[in-house]
């Protein structure tokens, strides 16, 4: 089963890369307690992130056109009921999670510069980013003061409650 | 015939109507609360979108952020189940107006249906007989005196204003029935602010029979025939089985015919039950349901339609397919709703399910999305499945229950499975003698607490 793929048509999701080399690269990240590790090769470029305790998520980005299928980090802390720990994520502080079902806009307009790119300074209240359904754009705000460290959707990505876009730390 | 469909719900129905929509080779949507993550339907559809925290109202009724998981995955129509919005006609509505199929009826006929008065009126305008009662309030003694001597004793005063089993006094004879409106009218006041009252003949041993209808919305109509669904404890059907042990094929065919009749009439689109209380042979229709219903599998092992494919085709627009005449019911099923409660006390009972087999073997299907090591979430209802056999006769049927029953294991939470071992080895419910009383009185009984 796999998450909705953005709207761009043309990009295939399962481009023709070898699992193993995700499987490597998991190992890696988890033998030396790697938060992200990242490989490119020949237009394809292969990220693997995980917090610190267990893997959460294996990103795949095919060459351009990109279409990422990012996997949700449900809010599982609150909910005492999932007795085993929801897919193992824990939950970082500094992530900032999808309010509502939508599509992710990272530029207040197609031709803008993005709101913010990783490394920027950002304040309480600063706009990060907008997650717009049935025409209707949302402002996604920053929750606390910090750096923009990740990314997590793409321009124009389907997003879902509860799903992470953002760290700022 | 559609692309993909988004199923708005959970649960057993949520992956009834992805298992049809698959067998169609339709591409399917799963949407989830926070609470859902690991649900059975979740892992098997083509996409998900998780919707919002667990609350209802922030997920499986927040109708902004289901049509937003159409937009996103473009599904081109929607199915709700049952409960949830099945039955609201503004989301059939907007669905509409954003060019989103709605897997349903119209929303015109939802509302129509679901406001009691009127849809006891259309019944009545469609021939489909009612509870004999008075037209309209009572406001004069005289007035009342006639029309229960009419109607015939007993009789019930009901508030107008009111539901809940509130505001409503029995009067067994004329002498009682002055008292019995007075009172009823008092309470109506404190209770509604509205001491209106009305007249409604009391069915004192009904047993509640309901018919499965299927229209195409271009005038034609069909009837599946009926289930029993007297078994009930808190107005909440436990039991259910078709054909009812209670009615001949002539009086199937008449009630039947008449159903479907009005629906091809009204022009009614999809699947709908039309519910009656039957009591002395007479039929008396109480409300009808716009929707696919939980017991609806107990029909389609008898007549070997499957309704949820039926439902797709015809709100992709396609005509009925199926004549009256094609419709024919084979041998006797038999539904057991379990639940995760307390056989006993009905406590509700979340947590995760340790052990759990399912009963197999001919004539049983278990519709059911749990799995050992799902955890119940406590914030929906309590279902964990349904178990339904189908047998030749009825007493085949009843064996093969017992039979499965005693295979079904669930283990780590509650179950209700013992109280339907008991209730399948009852002489009563072996013997089809039931009304809609006869469970809670079997409750209380001290067979029930052995």
């Amino acid at each position: 089963m796999k998450k909705p793929s953005g709207k761009p048509v043309g990009a295939s999701q399962d481009g023709d890369f070898d699992l193993s080399v995700v499987a490597g690269l998991a190992e890696i990240a988890a033998a030396n307690d790697l938060s992200e590790v990242e490989v490119e090769r020949e237009g394809l470029r292969i990220r693997v992130a995980r917090e610190r305790q267990t893997i959460a998520a294996a990103h795949v980005l095919a060459a351009p056109p990109v279409a990422i299928a990012a996997a949700p980090v449900v809010a599982g802390a609150l909910n005492s009921i999932a007795a085993e720990p929801a897919a193992g994520a824990v939950e970082h502080p500094g992530t900032v999670k999808s309010p509502m079902v939508g599509t992710a806009y990272l530029r207040p307009s197609p031709d803008a510069k993005p709101f913010v790119e990783i490394g920027a300074t950002v304040k309480t209240g600063d706009k990060l980013m907008l997650v717009e359904a049935m025409k209707t754009f949302n402002e996604i705000v920053a929750h606390k003061a910090g750096k923009v460290t990740q990314i997590l959707v793409e321009d124009g990505a389907p997003v879902e409650y509860g799903q992470a876009l953002m760290v700022i730390e | 015939m559609f692309d993909k469909i988004l199923i708005a719900n959970r649960g057993e129905i949520a992956l009834r109507v992805l298992r049809a929509a698959k067998e169609l080779g339709i591409a399917t949507v799963a949407v989830y609360s926070t609470a859902d993550k690991e649900a059975m339907h979740v892992k098997l559809a083509d996409e998900s979108v998780c919707i919002g925290p667990p609350p209802a109202r922030d997920s499986y009724l927040n109708v902004p952020a289901l049509l937003a998981a159409c937009e996103i995955t473009g599904a081109d129509a929607v199915h709700p189940g049952y409960g949830f919005l099945a039955e609201n006609a503004r989301f059939a509505d907007i669905l509409g107006e954003h060019g989103i199929a709605f897997i349903g009826p119209k929303g015109d006929h939802i509302r129509l249906m679901g406001d009691k008065i009127e849809a006891k009126r259309t019944a009545a305008r469609l021939g489909i007989p009612c509870v004999p009662g008075s037209s309209g309030a009572v406001t004069d003694e005289a007035e009342a005196l006639r029309i229960a001597s009419e109607i015939g004793y007993p009789v019930i005063v009901k508030a107008a204003a009111g539901g809940g089993g509130r505001g409503m006094k029995v009067a067994e004879n004329a002498d009682a029935l002055l008292n019995a409106i007075s009172n009823a009218k008092i309470e109506a006041k404190s209770a509604f602010g509205d001491d209106s009252v009305y007249l409604e003949k009391y069915l004192t041993k009904p047993r509640h029979i309901e018919f499965q209808v299927l229209g195409d919305g271009k005038g034609a109509a069909i009837h599946l025939g009926e289930r029993d669904c007297s078994l009930q404890r808190r107005h909440q059907k436990v039991w259910e089985e078709g054909p009812s042990p209670a009615l001949n094929a002539a009086q199937r065919e008449e009630i039947g015919g008449v159903c479907a009749r009005a629906m091809a009439e009204l022009g009614y689109v999809g699947v709908g039950t039309i519910e009656f209380l039957y009591e002395d042979g007479r039929f008396y229709f109480i409300e009808m349901n716009t929707r696919i219903q939980v017991e609806h599998p107990v029909t389609e092992m008898i007549t070997g339609i499957d309704l949820v494919n039926e439902q797709i085709k015809i709100a992709a627009g396609s005509p009925l397919t199926i004549a009256q005449e094609d419709v024919h019911v084979h041998g006797a099923a038999i539904e057991c709703r379990v639940n995760a409660e307390h056989a006993r006390t009905f406590m509700p009972s979340p947590g995760r399910i340790s052990y759990f087999h399912p009963p197999g073997g001919l004539g049983v299907r278990v519709d059911s999305a749990a799995y050992q090591g799902y955890v119940i979430p406590p914030y929906y209802d309590s279902l964990v499945g349904k178990l339904i056999v189908l047998g030749r006769s009825r007493t085949e049927a009843l064996m093969r229950l017992r039979r499965a029953l005693d295979e079904f294991i669930v283990d780590g939470v509650e179950t209700t499975l013992p109280l339907f071992r008991a209730l399948v080895r009852n002489v009563d419910v072996q013997n089809g003698q039931y009304d809609i009383h006869w469970l809670e009185s079997f409750l209380e009984s001290d067979e029930a607490k052995a």
